[in-house]
């Protein structure tokens, strides 16, 4: 498919979600069916032209040069590309000018573009948008008209965050997501949903208003060393590594200061999102509120987004103090959050929180294999997150059909309902193995990865070992609570709550459509995942390199630094 | 040759009569007053010191200030009016309610606030035929 | 067919196809007629890995292996997960044993459990169980090789939580699958380690690949360390003290399942590992020690808790947990010096080789009797079987004279290779042979202990007055998760005779007795087994040789015999003495009973403390979130106070402007006015 049509398409998907919630906004709440159809179809048009969109490009990735001249990001299928000769894909499609002193002109810029790092998970996003859709179809009676358009909105903002490579764009679409998810709480969610979703927007806000200090401060302290205004993520990356390529001791010491804060700012906006261990707790209250479809794009998705970001701009803007800050921060934290998050999520009687605090647990784990700071560690937090993204998402479905039959969620209501529903519980095991990692699942590869990086760690401060026994715990732990879960819940003797009379059917058509698909997907991510490895294999090295730069860096200074002390030991005596 | 000081000292007396003035009485007209007099005196001191320099600046700015005060003039006291139309009264300390909720209304003991005459109230319609039913959903956020 | 890289691809693909083909169409098409696919599955593989066996015998290589073409799993940097499958005399040999109990046990399945409700689940899961445990010992790389160690661990939880409304099935299941995945944390740190410090001088690429890593390991203070790592997984799947918790609890899956996993099988899999490793271990002998002292300890204290257990099944995963302690501990006695190291593996896989099959025989038997008895297996309840079940007696007969290491019988031969093992070791010069002496006389004693409880269980089954508990004539409407009699079917319930008459049950029966009584001579004599063993590529050792030790061979048929004799004593001709003996030592007696209360003890210092962590956790989060509410409070807070100043008087509201703007006004005066 030639390169235009591509780029074409990659509007389109951004597209479609928006004009289908318009138009569904539109139709008002009288027709419900109407509404489900034309979302449906929207979300099932959106996926397979994603499919398209993305089987192509994955060609087109896997067919980069494997060498790298100089470790930057370089997305294709950028809308607005004048030419595809020029080496960095770079659009012309400006949002804002801005006239800044009597330098060259700039602008804020409308650049997506794909690139290895988020094809999966644009992928993950249109997949996982259909069992969404179809897991609402009888739960979501009143307001039907809204519902799908801020669920559309939503899917729109997504995949915006995920395709941006302006800093500013990444940063609008980042801040949309807030608004739907918001809506979706605040309006169809549980008895307590006001709370939740105000603490989730508060919360979410704050951290990103810290982000987007950071952001602007990193592209003012380029221009002020550089004189070059620029917005867009690949050209300051690569602006940053010529920065600090240099072998100025000022010019260092400068940037030494400013990666410090900036990568503080960006880290806490990142941070709550993902959510690292003490920001997590708005997690819980929005999970447990928030409607089964609401559920499923903040575990699968939202979350996402904040390691995204910790990927696609901490690590590559702010390599040295990532080194030298976040890995004994961040990585400590993800180990208390993997350790605590599973002790929590024993401790819970709900099983919708049981499933929140294993996503603290697993986040956990992908961050602390991205801050591995190695190609190996990256990979496998990619893949933990798409993975986290399959299993989480289609935990959440479960309960939430489980929920849909019996109304309660509590653990102790439950009792052998693998004997009743059969093939419910057939799906809720096979997921729970997919999230606990079993082998020729999903979750191992990557579990595996991360495990790998974490021991191959290079850091002065911190031994990777720690870290790795640390996740070893994780994974044990993880087993615990969910087959503990499990056997609560699915085995023993049958133990019905209450449901009123009401007629009890195992999984219908229509959700068995929203999860087969799923499986088959778990299955094949597990048997065959080496074609995602391959697509990311150059970004990923990107990041790596830009790591191991750092590393190089630190360790030159610790060198230079290392012989004067001694002199400085005989000049006090 | 009266010095700079005379005129800023002359000033500052204003100023500072119609300061206690504004701070001490209750009544809303004189309030007013003392208002208007701690105007004339930055009057006086702005004309004392476009005196000094020798420009017109100052005398500019009085102008302005007069200009601004008799607008004022005629605002307040069509404000003072209203509100004494309401109240039947002129003292300032009827005026509470625009206090934080939860705090008491603070009164003069010394001299109490006079008793408001009690209005005669408006005739009621009773109201006839049925309401509308108005669905309003709970769960706005 | 011939081609040696097929069979190995064949060998586990038979058992998947089984499993897919099962899962698939058993609920829909094949109902009742489900066991087929697992049954001709792993006959083929059992085929397949025999043609395996033969053709590596065949070989006059020193180091006779197989491999196929590696598929890249996934691989990222330097971590690379090469699929591929190899097979040498080790792997060759497990192979023939996994593939042929599971053939068996598959027959008897189809008649034990005929009368479930997820007939076709249980053959899906036990092909899927097939296809794990090939894969396990094909793998010729630890990520594969931990995957399928993983894959083995799930079937197991899924068999014995096979009846999954049984609250003690759920129960032991979880324990089942949590102790071992204990161990397999530990397992996969072991790997990564190994995987860490494969880059030699020369390559700087890292390896995952079991051969690569094998070969480059050299003696470093990593290796102890990655032993140990890899030992804990082996010590979790193995069930030896200090992770044999779980083993027990297991037999409350169906028995076949028992059979199959918890005795011929899964549980070799920590065997297989470490005798795969020995290359690694013979590099550190500490780690040789523990895995010793483990075998050893694991050995005498399962089966002094086997001496006093009521329950048959118990009886057998006792004995199974003795034996395999057995075989860690020949694994331990493997020493670097000369010969031994091959001598110590080979012993381990030879008795791992017989002892499949009369373990597997055994629960087949105990099978047999708990389904007759209607699910009774309290051996307090029934008595005097032989004549109701005539085959079944002589089938235990044969696998109880094997596992008590009567001479001539199969496990005569292997443990005494065992003990000849570990009296090498003993003799060598070893820092540490006074232990390895000390393991010896232990080894002896649990030997005898052996021979005795295997044959208190003989007596106290078929022997004595003849008793029939209640249930084994009505058991037919104990709820549908109790399995059916198929007299009832044939009305025909009164009379026990008529207990034993199904083929497939009788044949595997048979058929396993017959190999549980000269496997170990035909293997000795006829195929020269150990030599064979001696000759696996993970025995990187010159030249193999066998001598016959007739002091060890003496002691141990002594030993034996010695059990046999008392247990006759107490149980044949003086009925009476065991209470006697009991009551004479009422609290060794209660301990062993009671298996040494390291289920109660774990409660208290492993899960109670979790549980409470647990909680804590949980308190601690709510403070966490409450820190949070206080901050998204404290603008409410701060206003609380700053309202105060709101009280509507508009004088008030001058004064403070008045007093700030003079304060101000002071201030600027101070500061700059000078």
């Amino acid at each position: 498919m030639p390169l235009e049509s591509l780029r074409v398409l990659l509007l389109c998907i951004l597209a479609i979600p928006a004009i289908a919630a318009a138009i569904v906004a539109a139709l008002g709440p009288r027709v419900l069916p109407a509404i489900r159809w034309i979302s449906l179809v929207a979300v099932l048009v959106n996926l397979i032209l994603t499919i398209i969109l993305g089987a192509n490009a994955a060609d087109l990735l896997q067919k980069r040069p494997e060498s790298l001249t100089k470790p930057a990001f370089q997305p294709i299928c950028v809308p607005g590309d004048p030419g595809s000769q020029s080496e960095t894909h770079a659009t012309q499609w400006d949002l804002l000018r801005i006239q800044f002193g009597d330098e060259r002109n700039t602008a804020i810029q409308f650049y997506l573009g794909l690139d290895g790092l988020n094809i999966w998970l644009v992928l993950l996003t249109s997949f996982l948008m259909v069992p969404c859709v179809l897991v609402s179809w009888n739960s979501i009676q009143e307001r039907g008209n809204e519902y799908y358009a801020w669920l559309l909105a939503l899917q729109t903002a997504m995949i915006g965050v995920f395709l941006a490579f302006d800093i500013i764009l990444f940063y609008v679409f980042f801040e949309l997501t807030l608004v739907p998810m918001f809506f979706l709480i605040g309006i169809w969610g549980g008895p307590a949903r006001r709370e939740a979703a105000r603490k989730f927007f508060l919360f979410t806000l704050t951290g990103s208003l810290i982000t987007l200090l950071g952001m602007i401060g990193l592209v003012i302290a380029v221009y002020q060393q550089t004189h070059v205004l620029t917005f867009s993520v690949p050209e300051l990356v690569s602006r940053m590594q010529a920065e600090l390529a240099l072998q100025s001791p000022e010019r260092a010491a400068f940037w030494h200061q400013v990666q410090t804060y900036v990568f503080l700012a960006l880290a806490v906006g990142f941070a709550v999102k993902v959510p690292l261990f003490p920001l997590h707790t708005w997690l819980p209250h929005a999970h447990v509120e928030a409607p089964t479809a609401g559920s499923v794009l903040l575990a699968g998705i939202l979350l996402k987004l904040g390691t995204y970001g910790f990927l696609r701009l901490c690590l590559p803007l702010t390599p040295d103090a990532a080194l030298s800050i976040g890995v004994p921060l961040i990585g400590t934290l993800s180990i208390i959050g993997i350790v605590y998050g599973a002790l929590c999520a024993f401790a819970q009687e709900d099983i919708k929180k049981l499933v929140a605090y294993s996503s603290v647990s697993h986040l956990g784990f992908c961050m602390l294999g991205m801050f591995a700071l190695n190609a190996t560690g990256i990979a496998g937090s990619l893949m933990q997150m798409i993975n986290h993204g399959l299993s989480t998402g289609g935990l959440f479905l479960m309960v939430g059909m489980l929920y849909e039959r019996y109304h309660t969620r509590q653990m102790k209501d439950y009792g052998g309902m693998a004997a009743r529903l059969k093939i419910l519980s057939l799906f809720m095991v096979f997921i729970c193995l997919t999230s606990v990692g079993l082998p020729f699942l999903n979750g191992f590869v990557g579990e595996m990865m991360i495990l790998g990086g974490t021991f191959d760690l290079r850091s002065d401060q911190v031994n990777g070992i720690v870290f790795a026994v640390a996740g070893a715990a994780g994974i044990v732990l993880g087993a615990w609570y969910l087959f503990t879960m499990l056997q609560r819940v699915f085995f023993g003797p049958v133990k019905e709550p209450n449901h009123h009379g009401s007629l009890i059917t195992d999984l219908t058509p229509r959700e068995l459509a929203a999860m087969f698909p799923l499986a088959i997907v778990c299955l094949l991510i597990g048997i065959l995942p080496q074609p995602m490895l391959d697509t990311a294999r150059r970004d990923i090295n990107v990041v790596a390199q830009i790591s191991a730069a750092a590393y190089d860096r630190a360790h030159a200074a610790a060198a230079n630094a290392a012989p004067q002390a001694p002199e400085q030991q005989a000049a006090a005596r | 040759m009266i010095p700079l000081s005379s005129y800023l000292i002359v000033g500052a007396i204003l100023f500072v009569l119609g300061m206690i003035g504004f701070l001490t009485r209750r009544n809303m007209i004189l309030m007013f007053l003392c208002a208007e007099m701690m105007l004339q005196g930055v009057a006086i001191n702005l004309v004392a010191f476009a005196r000094h320099h020798g420009n017109l600046h100052g005398q500019v700015f009085t102008l302005f200030i007069i200009t601004v005060a008799a607008c004022e003039a005629a605002l307040a006291l069509a404000l003072i009016l209203m509100l004494y139309r309401t109240k039947k009264s002129l003292d300032v300390s009827l005026w509470q309610e625009l206090r934080e909720p939860g705090q008491e209304a603070i009164l003069d003991l010394d001299e109490p606030v006079p008793e408001l005459p009690r209005e005669e109230p408006l005739p009621h319609l009773t109201p006839s035929g049925i309401a509308p039913p108005q669905k309003r959903e709970d769960s706005y956020v | 067919m011939s081609d040696p890289a097929t069979l190995l691809w064949l060998v586990p693909a038979f058992p998947l196809a089984a499993c897919i083909i099962t899962a698939f169409l058993g609920p829909v098409l094949l109902r009742k007629q489900s066991h087929w696919p697992t049954i001709l599955g792993a006959a083929c593989s059992f085929g397949c890995s025999l043609l395996l066996l033969i053709s590596l015998h065949g070989i006059t290589d020193f180091h006779p292996q197989f491999h196929t073409n590696a598929l890249t799993w996934f691989a990222i940097d330097n971590f690379e997960v090469h699929f591929g499958l190899q097979a040498d005399a080790l792997t060759a040999v497990m192979l023939v044993a996994v593939t042929f109990c599971g053939t068996m046990i598959a027959i008897f399945s189809s008649w034990y459990m005929h009368n479930e409700d997820g007939y076709p689940r249980f053959f899906a899961i036990m092909s899927l169980f097939l296809f794990s445990m090939t894969g396990l010992v094909l793998a010729n790389n630890f990520i594969v090789l931990y995957a399928f160690w993983e894959g083995v661990g799930l079937c197991s939880y899924l068999l014995i939580g096979f009846w999954f409304t049984k609250p003690s099935a759920a129960a032991a299941a979880r324990k089942a699958f949590l102790v071992t995945r204990l161990g397999d944390a530990g397992m996969i740190l072991g790997i990564m380690l190994l995987w860490l410090h494969s880059a030699d001088g020369t390559n700087f690429k890292r390896s995952l690949d079991l051969n690569e890593i094998l070969l480059r390991a050299h003696s470093s203070p990593y290796v102890t360390t990655a032993c140990l790592l890899l030992l804990c997984g082996a010590v979790g799947k193995s069930a030896q003290f200090p992770l044999h918790v779980w083993l027990p609890d297991a037999m409350e899956g169906p028995t076949p399942v028992s059979a199959l996993i918890h005795a011929a099988t899964m549980v070799t899999a920590g065997v297989y590992l470490v005798a795969r490793c020995s290359p690694l271990f013979v590099l550190s002998p500490v780690a040789q020690l523990v895995v010793a002292i483990i075998g050893g300890f694991t050995a005498l204290l399962a089966a002094a808790i086997a001496l006093t257990q009521y329950d048959l099944k118990r009886v057998l995963a006792y004995s199974t947990m003795s034996q395999l302690g057995f075989m860690f501990l020949a694994l331990g006695a493997g020493l670097r010096d000369g010969n031994l190291i091959v001598l110590a593996a080979s012993a381990a896989i030879f008795h791992l080789f017989t002892h499949a099959f009369f373990k597997a025989l055994l629960f087949l038997s105990a099978g047999s009797v708990m389904v007759s008895m209607g699910h009774v297996i309290d051996m307090r309840r029934f008595s005097g079987l032989r004549k109701v079940l005539p085959t079944t007696h002589w089938t235990f007969l044969c696998g109880a004279v094997a596992l008590a290491g009567l001479p001539i019988f199969s496990g005569f031969w292997s443990k005494d290779l065992i003990m000849d093992a570990v009296m090498e070791a003993g003799e060598s010069t070893s820092p540490y042979r006074a232990i390895y002496l000390i393991l010896l006389v232990s080894a002896l004693i649990t030997a005898a202990m052996t021979a005795f409880y295997t044959f208190r269980a003989y007596y106290l089954t078929f022997h004595g007055e003849e008793k029939i508990p209640p249930e084994a004539f009505h058991h037919a409407g104990e709820g549908h998760s109790e399995v059916a009699h198929p007299a009832h079917a044939h009305g025909e319930m009164e009379h026990p005779k008529n207990f034993e008459q199904s083929m497939a049950q009788k044949l595997p029966l048979i058929v396993l007795a017959i190999c549980a009584l000269f496997i170990g001579l035909a293997s000795v004599s006829l195929w020269h087994i150990v030599a064979f063993l001696g000759r696996s590529t993970a025995f990187h050792v010159d030249k193999p040789e066998r001598h016959t030790n007739w002091l060890m061979m003496g002691l141990s048929t002594v030993g034996a015999l010695a059990g046999l004799v008392l247990a006759t004593w107490m149980y044949y001709w003086r009925p009476g003495t065991a209470n006697e003996v009991a009551a004479r030592v009422p609290k060794l007696y209660e301990w062993s009973l009671y298996r040494f209360r390291f289920d109660e003890l774990y409660g208290y210092l492993i899960i109670g403390p979790l549980n409470v962590w647990a909680q804590i956790c949980r308190f601690f989060d709510a403070i966490v979130d409450g820190i949070v509410d206080l901050v998204g409070l404290s603008p409410r807070l701060l206003a609380r106070f700053l309202q105060l100043i709101q009280n509507g008087l508009v004088q008030f509201y001058a004064l403070v402007t008045i007093v700030f703007v003079t304060a101000f006004m002071a201030i600027l005066v101070i500061w700059f006015g000078r």
